[in-house]
């Protein structure tokens, strides 16, 4: 892919996983709030590097919608942290495809980041998913990290939407 | 990257069936053979690192067997990891045997810590031993293709990820 290209959707990316950290920020309590807050001010510092990085490239970075559709409800402490962990899991396999740029500053940009948010959604969802973070199809293959049922399963949490599981900007205006 | 492998490798296994027919008197044979394709080379030295890493695991399960069950999705997915490297590696060169030492050997050159008596220290030493690697895959995903950096960034991610996920203690 396009350096240009990939670095926009990963931008995209980051918009919707700050606007996500905005809604579990206000779910949770306690230390959970404050590892909220955490996420919430390091994709904020990722949305604007790389927002920064367009810039310099000579490109127009593209704007947050006001709205992003999420995929599941988020009303309750437990849906948040599940957002959380989804949120994490997205962000690994956004940049995933911005390691495949051809540009060695935004591949180690992206693999570093991949590493954070790996590491933050272990955070909140304890459970190592697979061997290739990131990959299509690669996860669970061997997730028993930890002990079973410490962490809602992928299966029993509520079932990601049909059609794009990432937070997509809705339709609404 | 990838296309220019190949071909490097045919122009030296034509210089070595010269040599065989006895044509080894033209300058061209006497050439030094070209050099090795770097992907291979660093290819070479992740599956020793890996091996190496592996290896750790194993003596950490033997030194700890009461707790050998814990590290065994640790070691599996290690396991995962060295099979994808060796599979990418077979792919760019098939043959079996690579003469060619890295001249800068990046993992390859520690040899395997022995694992420590204390649980919580082997423990230690582990998620020490997976954090390095991890840092070690942003070095390396520059120059290589756009599949092979992915295949290395996903491998540096399950090794952050297992830096946290390793136990403490039992």
């Amino acid at each position: 892919m396009n350096v240009d290209t990939a670095l926009q959707e990963a931008l995209a990316a980051e918009h919707a996983a700050v606007y996500a950290y905005g809604v579990i920020g206000a779910m949770v309590t306690g230390a959970r709030r404050e590892t909220a807050r955490q996420g919430f001010a390091a994709h904020r510092t990722r949305r604007d590097q790389i927002r920064t990085v367009i810039v310099r490239r000579g490109g127009k970075p593209i704007e947050a919608d006001p709205v992003y559709a999420l995929p599941h409800p988020v009303g309750d402490a437990a849906s948040a942290i599940r957002l959380a962990a989804f949120v994490e899991e997205r962000m690994v396999a956004s940049y995933l495809e911005l390691v495949a740029a051809d540009d060695e500053g935004v591949r180690r940009f992206a693999a570093l980041a991949m590493q954070d948010c790996v590491t933050r959604g272990y955070g909140w969802r304890p459970t190592v998913t697979g061997a290739f973070p990131g990959m299509p199809g690669a996860q669970g293959a061997t997730s028993a990290g930890t002990p079973q049922g410490t962490a809602p399963a992928q299966s029993s949490s509520a079932p990601p939407p049909a059609a794009d599981p990432s937070p997509v900007p809705s339709a609404a205006p | 990257m990838h296309h220019r492998a190949l071909p490097r490798r045919t122009v030296l296994l034509g210089a070595v069936a010269l040599a065989a027919a006895g044509c080894g008197s033209t300058p061209e044979a006497k050439a030094p053979p070209a050099p090795p394709d770097p992907e291979v080379t660093l290819l070479i030295d992740l599956v020793a690192g890996k091996t190496r890493l592996l290896d750790l695991y194993t003596a950490a399960q033997r030194a700890h067997t009461a707790f050998a069950e814990r590290l065994r999705p640790f070691h599996a997915r290690h396991a995962e990891h060295l099979k994808a490297l060796t599979a990418e590696l077979n792919r760019l060169a098939p043959e079996p045997s690579f003469p060619t030492p890295s001249p800068s050997p990046a993992v390859t050159a520690a040899p395997t810590p022995p694992v420590p008596a204390a649980l919580g220290r082997a423990l230690a030493m582990l998620r020490g031993e997976e954090r390095k690697a991890a840092v070690t895959r942003l070095r390396h995903i520059g120059g290589v293709s756009p599949s092979l950096a992915q295949l290395l960034a996903s491998i540096g991610a399950c090794e952050a990820a297992h830096a946290v996920a390793l136990p403490r203690s039992r």
